[in-house]
């Protein structure tokens, strides 16, 4: 079992050399994050290898942070049932109830009451609203654990989930039920993200990303392929502002493959300035050619594209600034209601980083 | 924002970078290239002294709108030669621009150098590498529980045919030992251990016994001793004893004369139905009185000291 690390001389150092980053530690080793869009809140979820998991909420003050604003609310922390792969709020930011989405071995909805964060000490724990998965209809013990998911934004009762089994399941979350189920590849789907209408797509472990469209569900385009023979893909980020631009991630690899969807097959750049493994990648929010990855080198980057397709030089796009946190980086979020922050993870700690 | 990118690949040209190609075409624009420099030096300006997020977006549309109106007056082919025209020497400044544009003051980043680690090869992955990436889309865990489902079954399974090989042998071993009349395996085994140790103790009991029969041939001398008037009784108790071995039981039994009258005899002898009544009536059958008893179970079998006077005939 892991334990809690002391925090590392380097990551100390970094903080304090930074007054423009703020850290917040947690009992465990954390993986998942979410920005949620109508609060001050991020979203926390523990990786134990274990049945015994915990998501924690933290709230943040966007417009004076400080150290003692950045911190966990004990009171709207809740166990979850394994690591969650993926933490998302829903996407709407007018939306009546808070809800938050998690996937691990089933899809589950949790009603969390962020209206009024003063009143926390008396406020309830976040409640489980309902337990998405295919175990009646597929008969079977066990459910196939989900890798990832995404909410669709423009139609927010759909999410998409994706499946070791080498399925993608389009669920309605208003009624509870699955809308549709594809096989998606033919080795277990790694990620999925949602284009614009009713179009996703899915990277695998079969080395593919591939692409789907709901009105037409009998074809897929295959839109890229790992060079390396049989190369999983690991995370797949599609770009909101500019629907045209994708990024994946390779596994063992430190490249950041970036894809245009008018030109399928030859990636735009291959992004190539982390020293180790990479391990997250987000869109700049309101940007069209702006992203940031993060890896194994402990560093996060912030890239810009050239604006023409031909314009790569040879020896490669540069990054265009750099934020070392000293440890492998888990994860990454970077929120259209925050552009000016982007939230990393790395051991127990959650940190946010000014833009 | 597109617009703003595109008023920015004026700066480098306007710098004064040389590049021959362009200025053919800058004097050919005459005024309308003047009005595009002097918007570019006003976007670089504004963007410097821009202080805030929002305010550098709304600075965006409004420089995005002016270049609409100014780009109209100018042909696209000529747009796209200039931007052709930019090269690598400028991207400095290109990057001095961004930080301005994007970035605020008050990041946590900072620009990025290239240094000599950057040129060398990434070494390829390994177990380290991406930990909680690969265990993520591995299934978080929740891929564990399933395996140790499937493991829990196989290992009832196996269990199960263990023990039913464990109760094939106990029932073979209650067949194997007479003793065993109980039906838990505790018994069983403790009755086996037991039936053991007698088949042992038999062992060592047939090997004494051959020993024994040499002072068994000695009993006749002494009892010549005693007198002529016995000789029968003498043969009758040899007889009696040769009786006991034949019967291949691990019996012994020793006679020792203490004077004229008396004798010891000490028997052992496996227990059986009736025994006691029989040793008497064969003590009874020599014609001797009992005198007194001492009866002990040395490891579960029968030990008697018995002192006995010779009946007198008078």
């Amino acid at each position: 079992m892991e334990q809690p690390k002391p925090p590392s001389v380097a990551a100390s150092a970094a903080e304090a050399q930074n007054p423009n980053a703020f850290t917040c530690e947690l009992p465990h080793s954390i993986y998942a994050l979410a920005f949620s869009p109508s609060a001050p809140v991020l979203a926390a979820g523990s990786f134990l290898e274990d049945l015994h998991n915990r998501v924690s909420l933290l709230s943040f003050d966007p417009v004076h942070p400080t150290a003692a604003s950045f911190r966990a609310l004990p009171a709207l922390s809740f166990d979850h049932p394994y690591p969650p792969t993926k933490l998302q709020f829903h996407p709407r930011a007018a939306s009546a109830p808070h809800l938050l989405a998690s996937s691990s071995d089933a899809l589950r909805l949790w009603l969390a009451p962020l209206d009024d964060l003063a009143a926390t000490a008396t406020a309830a724990a976040p409640e489980l609203r309902s337990v998405l998965d295919n175990r009646k209809t597929s008969a079977s013990e066990f459910c196939a654990p989900l890798t990832s998911f995404d909410w669709n934004e423009a139609e927010p009762r759909r999410i998409g989930t994706a499946s070791i089994d080498t399925t993608c399941t389009i669920w309605d979350i208003e009624r509870g039920v699955v809308e549709t189920q594809l096989i998606a590849h033919d080795k277990a789907v790694h990620d999925i993200a949602w284009g614009e209408n009713g179009i996703f797509a899915s990277v695998s472990a079969d080395g593919s990303v591939r692409v789907f469209d709901l009105r037409d569900k009998e074809h897929s385009t295959i839109f890229y392929e790992s060079p390396r023979p049989d190369t999983p893909l690991l995370r797949l980020a599609w770009n909101r502002y500019d629907f045209h631009y994708m990024a994946t991630l390779l596994m063992d690899s430190s490249a950041v493959v970036v894809l245009d969807m008018r030109a399928p097959g030859v990636p735009v750049a291959e992004l190539h300035r982390h020293r180790a493994c990479a391990n997250a990648v987000a869109w700049a929010p309101q940007a069209t050619r702006h992203l940031c990855s993060a890896g194994d080198d402990g560093q996060a980057l912030i890239w810009e594209l050239p604006a023409t397709p031909g314009a790569v030089p040879a020896e490669g796009i540069d990054p265009v600034m750099v934020y070392d946190a000293g440890a492998e980086i888990n994860q990454l979020q970077w929120a259209a209601a925050y552009p000016e922050w982007i939230s990393i993870a790395f051991e127990n700690k959650v940190q946010l980083l000014r833009v | 924002m597109k617009k703003l990118r595109l008023s920015i690949h004026y700066e480098p040209i306007s710098s004064g970078t040389p590049s021959s190609p362009s200025s053919p075409l800058t004097k050919e624009t005459g005024d309308a290239n003047t009005v595009l420099i002097d918007d570019l030096f006003l976007a670089h300006s504004d963007a410097i002294l821009a202080g805030g997020d929002q305010e550098d977006h709304q600075l965006g549309n409004d420089l995005g709108q002016q270049q609409a109106a100014t780009a109209m007056e100018i042909d696209d082919d000529m747009i796209y030669s200039l931007i052709r025209n930019w090269d690598n020497d400028s991207s400095s400044s290109w990057i001095e621009l961004l930080d301005h544009v994007v970035v605020s003051p008050a990041s946590c980043f900072v620009p990025w150098k290239r240094t000599e680690l950057d040129k060398q090869a990434v070494a390829g992955g390994g177990e380290a590498a991406q930990r909680l990436l690969k265990k993520a889309v591995g299934g978080g865990g929740a891929w564990m529980n399933r395996a140790a489902g499937s493991s829990i079954k196989n290992h009832v399974m196996s269990e199960r045919r263990r023990w039913e090989k464990l109760n094939e042998m106990f029932l073979t071993l209650k067949s194997l030992v007479p003793s065993i009349d109980k039906v838990d395996k505790a018994s069983s085994l403790a009755e086996t251990i037991a039936y053991l140790k007698e088949l042992e103790r038999r062992v060592q009991e047939l090997e004494s016994g051959k020993k024994v029969s040499r002072p068994a041939k000695r009993k006749p001398c002494s009892e010549r001793i005693i007198g002529g008037g016995d000789a029968g009784a003498v043969k009758e108790h040899h007889h009696w004893v040769l009786s006991e071995s034949q019967e291949g039981t691990p019996s012994n039994v020793r006679v020792i004369v203490m004077d004229k009258d008396e004798l010891h005899l000490e028997v052992h002898c496996r227990w059986k139905e009736l025994m006691m009544t029989r040793l008497f009536d064969a003590i009874k059958s020599l014609r001797l009185d009992v005198l007194s008893v001492q009866a002990s179970a040395p490891n579960g079998l029968l030990g008697l000291k018995i002192r006995a006077k010779v009946v007198s005939l008078t």
